[in-house]
């Protein structure tokens, strides 16, 4: 029915590495595509940040028919700079704030530095009732 | 009691002086009754002839002394006695510096026929004391004592000098912060004691090449000439010497960063931040093309906005390149 930029998923068990698609909304995820738009690794890198590659022209060309991405793909491409921020979600993290104690880089253990750990959950408790 | 004792001998000894006078005076006119009467006749002559006359005395420089020789033959005779001697002396310092000289060439000869059967060897151990040198003058003057430079003093890889002067730095700063010297008594055991660490350091690098005949059919009229074979292997050593260094730097340098806490190694240390993950976004296709690395890369930050990369991305994805060669061998 309806072009669909969506993930199809590749890697190794529990070690994605998705690859951006587009293909017809009723095959199967991994199966038959139209083209390969570029790749996604989920992973960070050793640098802490993440990989991904995109085939600008072709994306363009395809949203300029009519292909609906799906939301991770929206949210990849929002960082790409080729579509407007998604929607925010109104709700916050549901498990309440995260772990943002520093790491060694080299061990990954925690280090005992009690100000900075107090200077995240500040920031954690004070970004929180930004959301609602 | 005895004052007067002492009194009474000096009395005692004047009294025998006197009369030793007295017995000599009744001589004396005698003596000289004679003499006067003698004295115009022989007396007189022998007296003037004594002091006018030459002496019959011999001077110490007598012919008897020298069996007859002249003395300025026998001082021309010491004088070469001595020079020969002087002479036999140095010949003696010469052929003793030349027996202790052994030692070093034999250890020469050690040296070189290391180098004859391991081609590239440097055949001696390095010690730690040279190495420490090396770091002082480096430290000093970074632009005359390059490491191209050290290494071709010292007679070592270049990859060496690099590692050698990353060691010395490291130690020099755990010694800044533990506040006491580190204990380097290993170090003075083999500098002491070279023997004992059978070296294998290398001084250049020698390509190992699988030989074979590789026979070429030439045109018709060609007159050219090969290539020696050696000169072939000595360039193919070169090339491969340039890129095992160019490669050691590159992870050298890595290295160093991971080991300054910048690289996260641990999968606990690669949490999301934050305010979010940022992305290194590249671009594919025909039109995003550059070079045989991909194409053209940019930072994505969490709230949307894009940056180019700083130099740490820049190595990373130098790092993350497929460059793929021929395996060089040591």
């Amino acid at each position: 029915m309806v072009v669909r930029i969506r993930l199809s998923r590749l890697g190794c068990k529990n070690k994605p590495f998705y690859r951006v698609m587009a293909a017809d909304s009723r095959s199967p995820r991994d199966g038959k595509h139209l083209e390969v738009l570029g790749y996604y690794n989920p992973l960070p890198g050793q640098d802490g940040g993440k990989r991904m590659g995109l085939n600008f022209d072709r994306v363009k060309y395809w949203l300029s028919v009519g292909a609906q991405p799906s939301e991770p793909v929206e949210r990849l491409l929002f960082r790409a700079g080729m579509l407007p921020p998604p929607p925010m979600v109104a709700m916050g993290r549901k498990g309440g704030p995260r772990d943002t104690r520093p790491v060694d880089a080299l061990t990954g253990r925690v280090l005992h530095q009690e100000k900075p750990a107090d200077a995240n959950n500040t920031e954690q408790q004070h970004d929180t009732p930004e959301n609602p | 009691m005895q004052p007067l004792h002492r009194l009474a001998s000096c009395t005692r000894r004047v009294a025998t002086s006197s009369l030793r006078h007295d017995c000599l005076l009744p001589r004396a006119p005698s003596g000289i009754l004679s003499f006067s009467t003698d004295a115009p006749a022989g007396g007189g002559g022998s007296f003037d002839a004594a002091w006018e006359s030459a002496s019959s005395w011999s001077t110490g420089l007598a012919g008897d002394h020298f069996n007859g020789q002249a003395p300025s033959e026998v001082l021309a005779y010491l004088q070469d006695t001595e020079d020969r001697l002087r002479e036999l002396e140095a010949e003696n310092r010469r052929g003793k510096a030349y027996c202790d000289s052994w030692k070093s060439r034999l250890e020469e000869t050690t040296v070189l026929l290391k180098q004859v059967q391991e081609p590239g060897a440097r055949g001696s151990y390095l010690k730690d004391s040279e190495k420490a040198e090396m770091y002082r003058l480096h430290k000093k003057n970074p632009q005359v004592y390059t490491v191209e430079k050290l290494a071709r003093d010292y007679r070592i890889m270049r990859q060496r000098v690099h590692a050698i002067l990353w060691l010395k730095e490291i130690e020099e700063e755990e010694e800044k912060r533990l506040g006491h010297p580190l204990d380097d008594s290993v170090e003075q055991l083999l500098d002491s004691c070279p023997e004992f660490f059978n070296s294998h350091d290398r001084e250049f690098h020698v390509a190992s090449l699988p030989y074979k005949p590789d026979f070429k059919v030439m045109p018709e009229g060609w007159d050219g000439i090969t290539k020696d074979v050696d000169e072939v292997h000595y360039e193919i050593s070169m090339k491969e010497d340039e890129m095992l260094y160019r490669e050691f730097v590159e992870k050298m340098n890595f290295n160093k960063k991971k080991m300054a806490g910048e690289v996260k190694c641990h999968k606990y240390s690669r949490r999301r931040p934050s305010d979010g993950w940022t992305f290194t976004v590249e671009k594919l296709g025909h039109q995003g093309k550059r070079g045989g690395g991909g194409g053209w890369k940019f930072a994505s930050m969490p709230d949307g906005s894009s940056r180019p990369l700083n130099d740490m991305e820049k190595m990373y994805v130098k790092r993350e390149t497929p460059r793929r060669r021929r395996r060089i061998l040591p």
